[in-house]
């Protein structure tokens, strides 16, 4: 089996699509592993800065597998999804604790995702993302880039390929989707 | 929501979105003719806007992207307040890929208003100064009413390299020309100073190398629209020395920009002002058409494919991207003032040619300065003939050969395919054979398209071909223009959208499939001479849309397309076609009686068999097997696919796409009756024909992929076949439901027998969904979906609810299969696997004996399936202390 991160990127440069979800897979282990650590670090309020963890698991990933410069873009999309993976595991990890979470409106400080009072919130919007998905693929797409991995518009255009100007717009298109979905299931 | 409704509102939140506050309403009333559906856009846009300005409640995502910005907003205002003492520095107003633009006071020398635009971090400060260091000299001497002067540059403490330039309170030029309605006319005459403020700058040794609307901005200076080109100088100084090696990989940095890169720019060449005049033709394109000459977006679309398709793929005629006829085309009109065909008309001819001499891929091709673009748009609108011609079938071809050489081969395999289908060429030459009077110049023209099609063909040399490196979709789309531009009349459009349309179906690409050919409808004459035309054109649109998924549409237009010819008998092939066609639309459907009858009239219309209609045979075969397999009767699905597959080979020789197709589908039917070896070989052959013509992403390949993941899976070899379900899912992502449906389901078991069952769940999960969405919630295909989740919500120990999606897994099967069909018993066992662990020894018992009963005669001995069947049986056995019966049922008693 093929775990080799530089192999798998030049396949990706090539076109290759398996390679997305594969370089998600490897980067969701490194991921989860450091946010982990770092949810050990804050035991008393575990909040995932999931930013910071996107662009430690680059520093890390690019230290050991020497990933060009270049790739830095391809690197954030594939991390953005695995981020959101990440973050949704802990969230169900949660929800299987508590049985039941809280359904009071999330409000969130930075890019802190504050998994333990939100995590039932959490999965619904990774549900309604799954949806959006379906529908319309770049929606999700921003909303993993800007919400899950908390990226910047600069940073999210250049993860898709596409403008800040289109990131702009599909971001508050996501946003209006979102809020619509949210409350029509919290109804 | 379903997809319907949510695509209707998405649709209209989109096109509202990009009004201004002020126009949305009335957009809003004129483009969305739902009044629920305005009202709901209106209702959801309100709401977010009082959230994001009110203060009120704000939604997770809201919150979150307030608190980043503004966090990063106040750092970087700190670090320009204390670096540049003489500015007062004020509101954001714009951020690009490179940098932020802050709007400042320059207190000291002089007083005045200036643009301040600090670079992101990362790039390189020194380098960014020492290169506008060079440049700064020529800046200096450019004075031009219609360029941004550029004051000043500098570091600010933290090392963010600053530049401080002429402060233009305009809009870009493509919102300033969209909200003011600004004509065709009125465009170009917009357009013509900003070219001429290009080649101000060239002449004093200026490039600029970033030119896009928003680098073009747009005033009014007493009531005229005067536009200026701002940041000269300054995307040169961090292109150079952030692309120091001028590596290609290196341009992450300008993702944003490359649509309006030259090719050059995109590889080894050297940019100049050829460049400029490169990126102005792109403006000019999107302030035609209102949209860039390649699409650049959309799903699966990496920056790497992004560079490749501007370097190789040549964008459509302005006038012919206008004609197609959609809602965004019109929204594009009613922003000129006007409707789509008048601009079509306007654009179509010297336009055209003004637009694609200056987007020429190869610099020399391209209008020899920034002046000579503008003065032949002069030229145009003094109704005087322009300089730029229609480039030359010749060159074309030269062009397409020399790009395309190693293609051809594959390419020529199509292109006669769908000769051989007649829809396009056929329909010419019939034609000429129509009236004696028309004869002749029919007769040139079918003979002009041959002669084209030969030419293509002659250079498909396979001698002087040194292996595939690129796909006949990009061959299509460098030959589109070509085949639609000036030249034709709308006849010779018919047949040539038509046979477009066939290939890109074939290619697995149906929305432009369907676009070609419902274009070719419109064109199409009515009346009984037609009639011939008509039926092909409506079959091959039926074909599309029952290829796509959309199965009412598909039967519509077949059905209509069958007794059109039932009433105009046509060649028997023809019929043989659209029975064909509908057999498979019957069969998707799940009625194999009507689809076994309609195939087996098509199979009675070839006499002999293997006379010309042997290809037609060789189809209908096929689709019998399809049929078969569908029924469960596996060992006549393999002899039909293999008399198939010997016509088809003789036929259409051994690497041809159809005989992959008919390659997979044996190997389906042998993954069914267990031989493993030759099914997994079979689906590595029709791999190997298919990747080198049609890529990596088309549709049929993901498909073989996963029919390959499945047996691979079957015969244990789980770490290929994640490779391969992987890629098929990857594939099956923005394609047809029906992809989606099956890749998920191959994943996520592929994942289960891997003990990933956390992965597995939720795939499977999502296949259970995408099948219901298809087939509605009790079809065999998502009983099939639910008898594997069922296993592994067993193995993931929760047993009881294993036992409910299992049983209505069977439940299901029963009433749509029959009692006696083999997958039935399939889930009787699972079901009997589930009764064993949750403590039913009874149950299990008598499950598992009813699918002994079941299998008999239908599954081969062989099979794995039974050796399942038999371990589980016994083990229950001896779990209740029956070991004489047990060795019994292990040894297959």
């Amino acid at each position: 089996m093929e775990t080799d991160v530089t192999t798998l990127l030049g396949r990706l440069r090539d076109g290759d699509r398996s390679a997305f979800d594969r370089l998600v897979g490897l980067v969701y282990d490194e991921l989860i592993v450091l946010a982990r650590n770092n949810l050990r670090r804050h035991r008393r309020s575990p909040t995932l800065n999931t930013t910071d963890l996107v662009h430690e698991a680059y520093m890390k990933m690019a230290r050991q597998n020497g990933i060009d410069a270049s790739d830095r873009s391809h690197f954030l999309a594939i991390a953005s999804r695995a981020m959101r993976q990440v973050v949704v595991q802990f969230a169900r990890a949660r929800m299987a604790d508590k049985r039941g979470g809280n359904r009071e409106r999330v409000t969130l400080e930075c890019q802190q995702i504050a998994i333990d009072d939100h995590a039932e919130r959490i999965l619904e919007i990774d549900d309604i993302l799954g949806q959006l998905g379906d529908y319309d693929g770049r929606l999700a797409q921003v909303v993993e880039c800007r919400f899950f991995a908390g990226l910047t518009e600069e940073e999210t255009a250049a993860a898709l390929g596409t403008s800040v100007r289109t990131v702009q717009r599909d971001w508050l298109r996501a946003r209006i989707w979102l809020k619509k979905l949210l409350e029509e299931g919290g109804n | 929501m379903d997809r319907e409704r949510f695509v209707s509102i998405n649709e209209a939140l989109e096109g509202a979105l990009a009004q201004s506050d002020a126009d949305r309403g009335a957009w809003l009333d004129a483009n969305v003719p739902d009044a629920a559906i305005r009202d709901e856009v209106k209702r959801m846009i309100a709401d977010a806007m009082a959230l994001s300005i009110g203060g009120l409640p704000e939604t997770v995502a809201m919150a979150l992207d307030r608190e980043l910005t503004s966090r990063g907003r106040r750092e970087l205002r700190a670090d320009l307040e204390g670096s540049l003492p003489d500015y007062r520095i004020g509101e954001q107003i714009g951020e690009g890929g490179m940098g932020v633009v802050f709007l400042a006071e320059q207190r000291e020398p002089v007083r005045r208003t200036v643009a301040l635009k600090v670079m992101k971090p990362g790039i390189d400060g020194e380098a960014v100064l020492a290169r506008f260091d060079v440049e700064r000299r020529a800046l200096a001497l450019m004075s031009h009413a219609n360029v941004a002067r550029a004051f000043e540059a500098g570091s600010t403490g933290s090392g963010r390299p600053y530049f401080v330039m002429e402060y233009v309170p305009g809009q870009p030029i493509d919102t300033f020309a969209d909200e003011r309605r600004l004509s065709i006319r009125e465009r170009l005459e917009l357009f013509v100073p900003v070219c001429r403020a290009v080649h101000h700058a060239h002449r004093k040794g200026v490039v600029h190398r970033d030119l896009k609307p928003s680098n073009i901005l747009v005033h009014e200076e007493d009531g005229r629209p005067v536009p200026k080109v701002i940041d000269f100088g300054i995307a040169k100084s961090v292109a150079d020395s952030d692309v120091e090696s001028r590596d290609l990989t290196q341009a992450g940095q300008f993702v944003g920009t490359i649509a309006y890169m030259s090719p050059e720019q995109l590889g080894p060449g050297h940019p100049d002002a050829a460049t400029d005049v490169y990126s102005l033709g792109v403006v000019l394109y999107e302030l035609l058409t209102g949209a860039l000459p390649l699409e650049l977006t959309g799903e699966g679309m990496t920056l790497y494919a992004a560079i490749r398709k501007l370097r190789e793929e040549e964008p459509l005629l302005p006038s012919v991207r206008l004609r197609a006829k959609s809602e965004a085309n019109e929204r594009v009109a009613e922003h000129r003032s006007t409707s789509c065909g008048t601009i079509a008309r306007s654009l179509r001819g010297e336009l055209d040619w003004v637009v694609m001499k200056a987007l020429a891929k190869v610099p020399e091709r391209r209008y020899g300065a920034a002046s000579e673009l503008a003065a032949d748009i002069e030229r145009f609108l003094r109704r005087e003939p322009v300089l730029a011609r229609p480039p030359s079938t010749s060159y074309i071809l030269g062009k397409l050969v020399a790009r395309h050489r190693a293609l051809f081969v594959a390419g020529a395999a199509l292109l006669l395919t769908v000769t051989a289908s007649a829809v396009g060429f056929g329909l010419l030459y019939r034609r000429a054979t129509r009236s004696e009077a028309a004869a002749r110049m029919q007769a040139d023209r079918s003979e002009r398209l041959v002669e084209v099609q030969r030419e293509i063909l002659s250079a498909a040399n396979p001698e002087t071909a040194s292996g595939p490196n690129t796909t006949v979709e990009q061959l299509l789309a460098t030959a589109e223009p070509l085949l639609l531009g000036g030249e034709l009349d709308d006849e010779v459009r018919v047949g040539l959208l038509a046979t477009l349309g066939q290939t890109y179906r074939e290619l697995g690409m149906y929305e432009k499939s369907t676009e070609h050919l419902s274009l070719a409808l419109e064109l199409l004459p009515s009346g009984p001479d037609h009639i011939d035309d008509r039926i092909d054109v409506v079959a091959a649109l039926g074909t599309t849309q029952l290829e796509s998924g959309q199965m009412e549409l598909a039967r519509e237009n077949l059905e209509s397309a069958l007794s059109m010819d039932r009433e105009h008998s046509g060649p028997p092939s023809r019929r043989m076609r659209l029975l064909n066609a509908l057999g498979d639309l019957h069969r998707l459907e799940g009625r194999l009686d009507e689809a076994r009858r309609v195939l087996d009239e098509a199979l009675g219309l070839a006499v002999p068999p293997d006379g010309p209609e042997r290809l037609d045979v060789a189809r209908t075969l096929n689709n019998l097997g399809n049929v078969a397999l569908a029924a469960g009767d596996y060992a006549q699905a393999r002899q039909k696919y293999e008399e198939s597959l010997v016509a088809k080979r003789q036929v259409l020789g051994a690497t041809h796409f159809q005989v992959a197709k008919t390659l997979n589908n044996l190997s389906t039917a042998e993954t069914k009756l267990g031989a493993h070896a030759d099914a997994i070989s079979h689906a590595k052959e029709a791999i190997a024909i298919m990747r080198p013509v049609v890529g990596d992403q088309h549709p049929d390949l993901g498909r073989v992929l996963n029919g390959l993941a499945g047996v691979e899976m079957e015969a244990g070899r789980l770490e290929d076949a994640e490779l391969h379900a992987r890629e098929a899912y990857a594939i099956a992502q923005g394609g047809p439901p029906l992809d989606v449906a099956m890749a998920a389901s191959n994943l996520g078991s592929t994942l289960a027998q891997l003990g990933r069952l956390d992965e597995s769940i939720p795939m499977q999960l999502e296949a259970i969904a995408a099948n219901e969405s298809l087939y509605g919630p009790s079809h065999p295909r998502v009983a099939d979906c639910r008898r594997n989740y069922a296993v592994m919500l067993l193995d993931a120990g929760r047993g009881a609810e294993a036992q409910a999606v299992a049983e209505r897994a069977l439940r299901d099967g029963r009433d749509a299969l029959g009692e006696e069909h083999p997958v039935v018993g399939v889930s009787m066992l699972v079901l009997g696997d589930i009764e064993a662990a949750l403590g039913n020894h009874g149950r299990a018992i008598e499950l598992y004996e009813d699918v002994h009963r079941i299998w008999a005669g239908k599954i081969p001995d062989q099979h794995p399936y039974w050796e399942a069947l038999r371990t589980s049986h016994a083990k229950v056995l001896r779990e209740l202390g029956r070991d004489g019966e047990a060795d019994v049922v292990a040894e297959g008693g």
